[in-house]
Formats: structure tokens, sequence, C-alpha cells
């Protein structure tokens, strides 16, 4: 009989050789998911979002504000499956309809706007329900010269943003080819963004997402004041 | 309760070997094998060999307490009902090494045989004995034991068999040499470990060597030398078995024994003492015998002999504490206690004498009410860790003078907000645990969910120094976490967990076996089985059937069919279903209560019962308190706690069911075997019900409306094609029975300890309708010799509800089906001088219709087992 101690003891030393290995190499705090095809596993496992129902054209109908901004540090926009880095876009203030942003845990319907470099998923921040205000963020080129002018911004069908792939996104988009959708005009980009009339738009530059965040917040407060104490949860130091 | 069974109660051991495995393999398995290409034959107990023979599952009376199954193994080589899948006897990587024993404790007899099976023929093994640790990932297993305060040795190096089993005999006499001058050696009281490292050349993972599951032995004098072990704490009840021997009473309730069913019951003249005394550990009974009474005195009982009722004598009229005073164990849910019977008379725990909880667990414990708030008083603070990492933390304001203190972790669901589970927070706090409810990415869905809840436990175990000014550092237990989520956030832990298991995620401060207990309150179910999945963590989920938008509707999209999430999960697994609970209630956001239906409960109502259960949820999964699973399994109308909301609404049903290394023997899945007149374990089944079908549990037509022939109707427990829970339905109008003949070599029960079951009345079925309350049935053993003994189920209190009365989802009233665990220990079938053998069980008959049960109804039915403790 030996203890613990006694060296010769072939599993402890394969055992503890084993473990110290794998505490040596493992990574650190990282989503792993490059080591699996997490995608495909999520489409043949997952349950499909319903039949997409008819676009309500008047699920978005108007823009309180649209505020360009710059990020130093870049974001991962996750209302999407391709999951883009954002270092800039915009922070919109949406009229919406407020049965269409209720809060469920069921599938939401998700919210596009069609902009010049191609359909994008909007964040929504809030839910809006109470107000019938919704900010959101909207990831694209704030250098392109038409910016947001004459971007369609509408509800799409339900479905979990993070599934959606570029296919998806782009059906979304040939849906509502022939259908009156809210559009943004030059008119409600003045009243929305007071600097999209100039040269060069004058663009939020902030460090980080959790300075939009706070950005939002604020936006928040004042447009969805129903959403207020939601709001001041970005808001602590 | 008392020490494990087996050690004192039996009076002989199990012929029959077991020689196969548990059915339920990991249904993974099934991508890569059709199960029907697999010859299926009888095996052991509760077992079914798939494919031939791989480990040998462990028997009803083993000794050993398993733990630490194949889950979160190296390479996805999980196996719930062993160590981590192996190359191994079968060459089946989805099966592993299962370690159990064999013989009893007796440190003289020394006939303990601890034994590895499933391993590869001639393969080498060694086993280790120590004390529990969290496992990490090593070589193709898991590591589960260490030093502890213990110490860590090793036996010889033993080969495994041809039949792929390592068989590690004379334990005691081998640890004489343990430790400097033998110090490692056991002794009577001694409580150890045992783990079995072992070489898989061919193994999945590549290291060449695995590990098996462990197991828990506690060590006892000689069976001349020690006192008799049995339960006799509880209450008396109107009916037969009389008497409801359990593990936990609330204070303030009386407190009764019963000699009924003990070698003294009629031992007619003889005056006995009884003693209530502080719970004592099995090393602290061998060390002191002595007897103190925690009433102040012993009481003495003369034994009349007679009915059942004369056997029973009142202990304590509700004086005796379970409140835990203010100090280091005043964080306790309750205060135990064992029950002695001083046969002789001496004042002393000797041979001759009776004992309930003998061995480290007590008799029973008195509950505190588990509703009011605990000792400590509660500091919260909102912390910044950047997006999606920003935090609300509870934690005992005096936590500087405590210790490392469990985490509990809570993740919202979409449209809820971080700060709105106060209630879970301060509550939990203020029993000493540390609580942090952080913002979750529920928006894009539950990937991302999963994501935040991940990368916020990491970031408060990684922030300890910093968060609240420090205050928390060194008094966390990382090893020690449970998770509870919210809607989105319920199915995002489930996904987290699945996850870290196959280091889809790699934590940085806490490892997959130190996720204790996962519960999900209303959870939805937007991901397949593959991803949302609690694999063999244990798993409770929180329904509420009036719940508006989780809402449960066998009508509507399973993504609202909350209880698919319960059917995956292979561990332990509860539930806790509340009648008249919306989905907002469960937060304490305020608002709408997002509810339908009649009865509503408010936020106060289901926070009081919510609270309360997450409170013995992690007693017992975080800190190991005894006694408190009787919160998870009794009747609610018999046992809750004390400051419960008191209203005719309330109404609670609870399911629970054992993990699948707990040796149970399965009489029948209703999964595995599809012919109706076989049981999955080979017992031949007979009935005379109606309507009677095996089937999967879920509804078939997308309405609830009753009467349309659909016999799984309000059944909501099945997703895609890899969920595959399966039950039997069936009614009747008339005395009917269901009867399982149990195979010669599984008739011996008498090492179990319940037999167990679920049981739903089938929603707005006219059978179901025809008497909207409780519904009972009678449970009846035979032995082969003829003699049977019958309990009705409602003799505890209670029966199987009726479902809850809300309109909707096609005609008439009544919502999905909610399952209620029934367990029925098996020696109340022996009170009141029944003569039946428990080791020659012929038959397990269950009668419907009959006298004192229901004369109609339509139930679904399910897992019925034998349970080994």
């Amino acid at each position: 009989m030996n203890s613990t101690t006694t060296t010769s003891a072939i599993a402890l030393i394969l055992a503890v050789g084993a473990a110290t290995t794998w505490f040596a190499t493992r990574s650190e705090g990282t989503p792993q998911e490059g080591q699996q095809d997490r995608r495909s596993r999520i489409e043949a496992d997952a349950t499909p979002a319903p039949p997409a129902g008819a676009i309500r054209t008047t699920g978005v109908n108007r823009i309180l504000r649209a505020v360009p901004f710059r990020l130093t540090v870049p974001y991962t926009h996750y209302y999407r499956a391709d999951q883009p880095a954002v270092s800039e876009g915009w922070l919109v203030v949406l009229g919406v309809s407020p049965d269409l942003v209720r809060p469920t845990n069921d599938f939401q319907p998700v919210l596009y706007a069609g902009l010049p470099g191609g359909t994008q998923t909007l964040e929504r921040i809030n839910q809006g329900h109470v107000d019938g205000v919704t900010v959101a963020f909207l990831p694209g080129d704030i250098d392109d010269p038409s910016g947001l002018r004459g971007a369609p911004i509408w509800f799409g069908a339900p479905e979990l943003p993070e599934r959606l792939t570029e296919p998806m996104i782009e059906t979304e988009r040939e849906r509502i080819e022939d259908l009156d959708v809210f559009t943004v005009t030059e008119a409600a980009l003045r009243d929305a963004e007071p600097s999209a009339s100039q040269p060069s738009p004058k663009a939020l530059q902030l460090a980080s997402r959790q300075d939009l965040e706070e950005t939002a917040a604020e936006l928040i407060i004042q447009y969805a004041p129903g959403d207020r104490e939601f709001a001041e949860g970005f808001l602590i130091d | 309760m008392g020490i494990p069974k087996g050690t004192f109660d039996r009076s002989g051991t199990l012929s029959c070997m077991n020689d196969g495995r548990f059915p339920l393999r990991s249904r993974l398995p099934r991508l890569l094998r059709p199960i029907a290409s697999l010859p299926v034959v009888a095996a052991g107990f509760g077992t079914l060999v798939l494919g031939g023979s791989a480990a040998q599952g462990a028997q009803l009376d083993q000794v050993g307490v398993p733990f630490c199954s194949g889950d979160g193994c190296p390479c996805g080589n999980e196996s719930a009902d062993s160590g981590c899948g192996n190359d191994g006897f079968d060459l089946d990587p989805t099966t592993g090494g299962l370690l159990s024993t064999q013989g009893t404790a007796d440190v003289v007899a020394d006939d303990l045989e601890v034994m590895a099976s499933g391993l590869a023929p001639g393969a080498l093994s060694v086993m280790f004995m120590g004390s529990p640790a969290s496992s990490v990932r090593n070589g193709d297993g898991l590591l589960c034991i260490g030093a502890g305060t213990t110490g860590l040795f090793r036996f010889p190096v033993t080969v495994a068999d041809a039949r792929g089993t390592a068989t590690f005999g004379s334990i005691v006499q081998e640890s004489q040499t343990f430790g400097p001058g033998g110090t490692g050696a056991l002794v009577a009281g001694d409580t150890r470990s045992f783990q079995v490292f072992y070489r898989d050349a061919a193994g999945p993972c590549g290291a060449a060597f695995n590990s098996t599951n462990g197991v828990t032995v506690t060590f006892v004098e000689p069976e001349a030398q020690r006192p008799t072990e049995l339960e006799i704490g509880g209450r008396p009840l109107a009916e037969f078995p009389h008497f409801e021997r359990v593990d936990a009473i609330n204070e303030g309730d009386t407190l009764y024994l019963t000699l009924d069913g003990t070698p003294l019951a009629q031992a007619v003249g003889t005056t006995v003492d009884l003693f209530v005394v502080a719970d004592k550990s099995a090393a602290e009974w061998a060390q002191d015998p002595s007897l103190v009474d925690a009433r102040g005195s012993s009481q003495s009982f003369t034994i009349l002999g007679g009915p059942a009722a004369a056997a029973i004598a009142t202990l304590d009229a509700g004086t005796l504490q379970g409140t835990p005073s203010p100090g280091p164990d005043g964080d306790r849910v309750g205060i135990a206690y064992d029950l002695v019977v001083d046969v002789d008379r001496d004042g002393l725990l000797g041979p001759g004498d009776i004992v309930d909880g003998g061995g480290d667990a007590p008799a029973l414990i008195i509950a505190r009410d588990t509703v009011a708030p605990g000792q400590h008083a509660v500091t919260d603070l909102l912390y910044n860790g950047g997006v999606f990492l920003r935090q609300k933390i509870y934690y005992p304001s005096d936590i500087a003078t405590l210790g490392q203190l469990p985490l509990v972790i809570v993740s919202h669901g979409n449209g809820h907000d971080y700060r709105w589970y106060d209630y879970i927070g301060n509550h939990l706090a203020s029993y000493g645990y540390v609580v942090m409810s952080h913002q979750n990415n529920t928006g894009p869905g539950i990937e991302s969910a999963s994501r935040t809840t991940l990368t916020n436990t990491d970031e408060f175990l990684g922030n300890l120094d910093t968060i609240a000014g420090g205050a928390l550092q060194g008094h966390v237990n990382a090893r020690r976490i449970g998770w509870i989520g919210h809607s989105r956030g319920a199915e995002g832990i489930a996904r987290a967990y699945q996850r870290i298991s196959e280091g889809d995620y790699v934590p940085n401060f806490f490892h997959t076996s130190d996720i204790r207990i996962l519960s999900s309150m209303a959870p939805t179910i937007f991901l397949g089985f593959q991803l949302s999945n609690p694999r063999g963590v244990p798993f409770h989920l929180f329904t509420g059937s009036a719940d508006d938008d989780v809402n449960g509707s066998a009508g509507a999209s399973h993504i609202v069919h909350s209880f698919i999430l319960h059917e995956r999960a292979e561990g332990e697994r509860l539930v806790t279903a509340l009648h008249g609970a919306g989905h907002g209630v469960f937060h304490s956001g305020g608002g709408n209560r997002v509810a339908d239906g009649p009865c509503l409960l408010t936020f106060n109502e289901t926070h009081q019962i919510v609270r309360a259960h997450f409170l013995a949820l992690m007693a017992h999964y975080l800190r190991d308190e005894p006694g408190v699973k009787d919160f998870f399994w009794r009747q609610y109308e018999s046992f809750s706690p004390i400051g419960r909301p008191v209203s005719p609404c309330i109404t609670v049903n609870q399911e629970y069911r054992d993990g699948p290394l707990a040796g149970n023997f399965v009489i029948d899945d209703f999964q595995s075997e599809p012919d109706t007149a076989l049981a999955s374990s080979g017992a031949e089944v007979t009935f005379d019900l109606l309507s009677f079908e095996e089937g999967r549990l879920v509804d078939s037509d997308s309405t609830m409306t009753g009467g349309l022939g659909n016999s799984f109707n309000g059944m909501t427990r099945i997703k895609g094609v890899l969920d595959d829970s399966g039950g039997i339905a069936f009614s009747w109008n008339s005395p009917s029975f269901l009867r399982y003949e149990l195979p010669i070599d599984h008739q011996d029960i008498s090492g179990g300890q319940f037999v167990s079951f679920r049981a739903t009345q089938m929603t707005r079925e006219p059978e179901t309708t025809a008497a909207l309350e409780d519904l009972t049935f009678n449970v009846t053993l035979e032995d082969s010799l003829g003699r049977s003994s019958t309990i009705n189920i409602g003799a505890y209190g209670g029966g199987i509800e009726e479902p809850y009365q809300r309109t909707g989802s096609g005609g008439g009233a009544g919502w999905s089906n909610e399952f209620e665990t029934i367990r029925i220990r098996l020696t109340d079938f022996t009170m009141d001088g029944t003569a039946l053998d428990l080791t020659d069980i012929a038959y397990v008959q269950f009668d419907f219709g009959g006298p004192g049960a229901s004369p109609v109804g339509f139930i679904g039915f399910d897992e019925l087992q034998i349970t080994a403790r």
C-alpha cells in the first residue's frame, strides 16, 4: 500500500500532468465559437420563426432624432448573424406602433433600415410601448453622402435578430419594395439631425459603446419617459 | 433520512447482481446510432443493456453514494449515469466507467467492494480515497476528489477483468498503512470518497486515461456493536399507513415518533426511553454515544402492542427550535436532530437501540419560516463593469465576519431589468448568500443572453477586489454557484451551461462543475435539444399557469412550452408549478402581471412562495443542508413553508426526479419499450383501463379542447425529434387496474426507499372535468406469496391536482398538464403488522376507481421507479 506521495502512481501522474496541461493551455474567458459550426447547428436545431405576416407600413411613423456617432472602440452588433464590429452609425429616435414593441419573450418584429450600403438591422435600446417611441442604434456609414436620406425604416418579420443572415435580411428588404413604409425624408432629417444639411455632418465622437448607451439613455428619458427607470439603469457609475 | 440505506436496516444482501446499465443513455448518441438497431435485453436493477454490457449499475442498497457524473467532460464525451464516456468495454464513447459498491460499510467485516465497471478488459486501474472536490477535466474524464481534510490515498493498481470490471476489496485493511503511522486508517464514523482512474488507450479525447464517477461511503461499527438504523420520526396519518416518516417538519408543528414497523412494535410491556438529540455525525456518535435530550429530558414509553396508533409517541408539541440562533449556523434552513430509542435505557446509543440519524445525515430537521428574512442585514449596490456588464449585487452587510459564501446569479428576461429581482437578492443575502443580478442581452436571442450570463459571472468573480470596495474579496465561494434565469434569460442559463460544458466558452474564474444548480423561471424554448439543455446539472423549473407571455398553452408555439427544458435535463430535476402566477410576478419590477386566468396571484403572494423555494434550493444544492429536499416533492398541501400565502387560490404542483447516478430501479421509463405489455425494465404490464396509449408527451392537435380522442391532450413536454419524453395516458369510469409483474431478478426491492412516479390529470377531458378536485388512487405491492399492502396516494394529503381552470386555446377550461411526483416509502407498505416481504415483491399495482379512490379519471403517468434513497 502506498500513499499519494508515492510517485509511482501512474494515474496520479497522468492526472496531475494532464490537469496542468489543460489549465496552462485553456483560453481566457473567450467564446470558442470557431471550434464548432455553431451557426449551422443553430439552424438545424432551433425552432424557426413563425411565417412572416404582412408588413405594417405604419409600424414606424416618424423619426424624432438622428444623431450620427463615431466610436473609438467598436462594439459587436449582435442583431445579425455575422455580428459585425460597429464603429459608426446613427442613434435614432423613432415613433413606432406600441403593439409592435410591446415586451414579450416570444419572437418580436425586427427593425430594419435600408441604407445605401445595404439593409441593416437596428438594435432597439428601450421597448417604447408606453410612449410609442423607441431609441435604437443603427450601424452605418455616416460619411456616405446620402446618409439617412431616403432610407426606409420598417418592422420586418418576427425573428431572433442574432439568427439573421444576409439573405434573410435581404428578403426582408424585398418584402417592402412595393410598400409605402416609412422613409426618412430630407425635411424629417433636417428636424431630426440639425447638422445633416451641412457638408460634413457633425458626428458625436465617443470613446465606446458605453458612452453611446449613456447618450441613448438620455434620449430615452427625453422622448420615452415611460421607460425612464429602464434608462437610468445605463446611467450608474 | 439517516445513514445510507442498507447499512443498518437490511437483513441480507441482494442475491442478484446488476450487470447492466440504465436504459436512458445520453440522448445525443441517438444521432450517431439509431436506437432501434441495438439489441435491448433485460439486465440488473433498473437497467437495460444497449448493445451489450458496458458497466455494472449500482444496486438499490449500495452503501456508496454516487457523485460526479460525466457532465462537462473534456471532449463532449458526456455520460450522465457514469463517469465520462470512454472506449472501455463496449467501445462506445457515450458510456463511461461506473463506480459502485457492494457489501457493507462495516469496518470489521471489511466486506465492502468498490467496483469500476465499463472499462476495457485488462485496463490498469488505480483507486484513490479522499474528499469530494470540484471536478476539473483530467485526461478523458473528470477529477472529482482531493485531499480535503481527509488526505488523499491510493490503493494498489488493479487490472480490469474480462468483463471490464476492476474490483477493489479489503478497503479497511488496505487503509491501515495510509498516512504517517497509519493515521489515514479507516475507523467507524469515517466518511470517505473514492474514485478510480484507469487506462483507456483508445479513449475519445486522446489522453489514454479516464476516470469513473465518485462514490462516498460512511464506515460503521460491526452490526452486533451498533444500533439499528430506522426512520421513525414524522407525523400520524388518518388512514393506512397511519404514519408518514419525514425528513423535515415545520417549527411549531408537533413531532411524533412511531415504533410501528420496528422490531419493538410487538414487544408488549417493554418500556424504552425516547430521545431527541441535537444532530451528530457518524464520527461524533462513534466518539460520544451519550444521549443528551434537546428537550431537557428524555421520555419513557411503554409499548402496548395492538394497532399502529398505539405505537406512536408524541415527542414534542411544537416547542423544538427550528430557527437557528444567530451565528455561524444561523443561516441554515432548520435545526437538525437525531432520534433515539434507548432500549436498554442506559443513556447511551449502543447495540440494540434504534436510531434515526446515526449516520452523517440527521433524522430530520425542524424547519424555520423560510419566507421570513434571515439573520443578516443586506447591503446592495449597483456595479458598472461596462457594456452588458451592469450588475446589482446583494450581500450580507456583515460579510467581513463571514467565510466564503455561495454565489447566486440572476439573468433577467426580455423586456425585464436586472434591478427587478430585489425579492430574490435581499432574501438570499439575508441568509448568507452573495447574489448578483446582471444586465442581460436578451434582445438578439438566446445565444446573446447566454453570453451575458457567462461574461457577467466572470466579470463578477474577476473583480471581487474592486466591487464594493473589495468587501467581497475572499468571501465568495466560486466553487458553489447557482444560476437563476427568467424567461429568455431562463433559457439562456441552460444554453450557457451547455456552452461551457462543450468548451464553446471557457470561463476565466469558474468551471462547469462549479455551477451546482440551474433554476429557470418561465423559460422560453427557442433552441433545440442540442443547444438549450441543462444536461446533467440539477435543474429546477418554475412555471406560472396564468403566464400570458410564455403562456404554456398546448395550442401555442413550442417556444412557450417551458416544461421542455425540464424534460431535457438528465440530472436531478424539479418543477414547481404555481397556479395563478403570471409572467411578470416572477420579478419585482411591478407593473403588469402579464397574467390571464382565474385566481391570479399577486406579486407578493408569488414572491413569498418563490423566495422560500429558492432558499431551499440553494440550501440543498449550494450548502448540502439536510432535510431540505422534503420541500421539493412532498405535497404542498401537507408540507410547505410556514409563511406561505394562505388563500384558497394557492395551488403548487411539484415534480422531483433523481439523477441517473442515484442507482434507482426504473420499472418503466415509458420511452425505450414501445410494447404496452412490456415495461422498459422487462416487467410485464397488464391493465383494463380505457383509452390506454403510450406515446410522446405532446399534444398532437394544437388545441386543448377535451373529448376529441387526443390521449395526450394538453401535454407540452416535447419539441423536436430529439426530445423524447414519453408516458402513458388512460382513463377509467369503473374499478380498473394497471399491474406490473416485476422480473424475477428484480423482485428484491428492500434496499430501495420509495416507489415513485409522476401523474397528471388530463386537461379538459370529460373524465377530468367530471369532478374538479384532487384525484386519488391506490398503490399496491404484492409479494410472491400473494400477500399485499395497499396505500391510497391521498393518505399523505392532497392527490393529483385538477388543472388550472384557464380558458382559451380551444373549448373548455383547463391549462397545460402539470405532473406531480408521488413518492411512497416502501416500508410504509409494511406498517401495522402487514406481512409483506419487500425482498420478494412480484407485483406493483395501481387501482383506479375503487373504494376510497376517484371514481372517474383521465391521467397521464410516467417515471415509475423504485428509488435508492
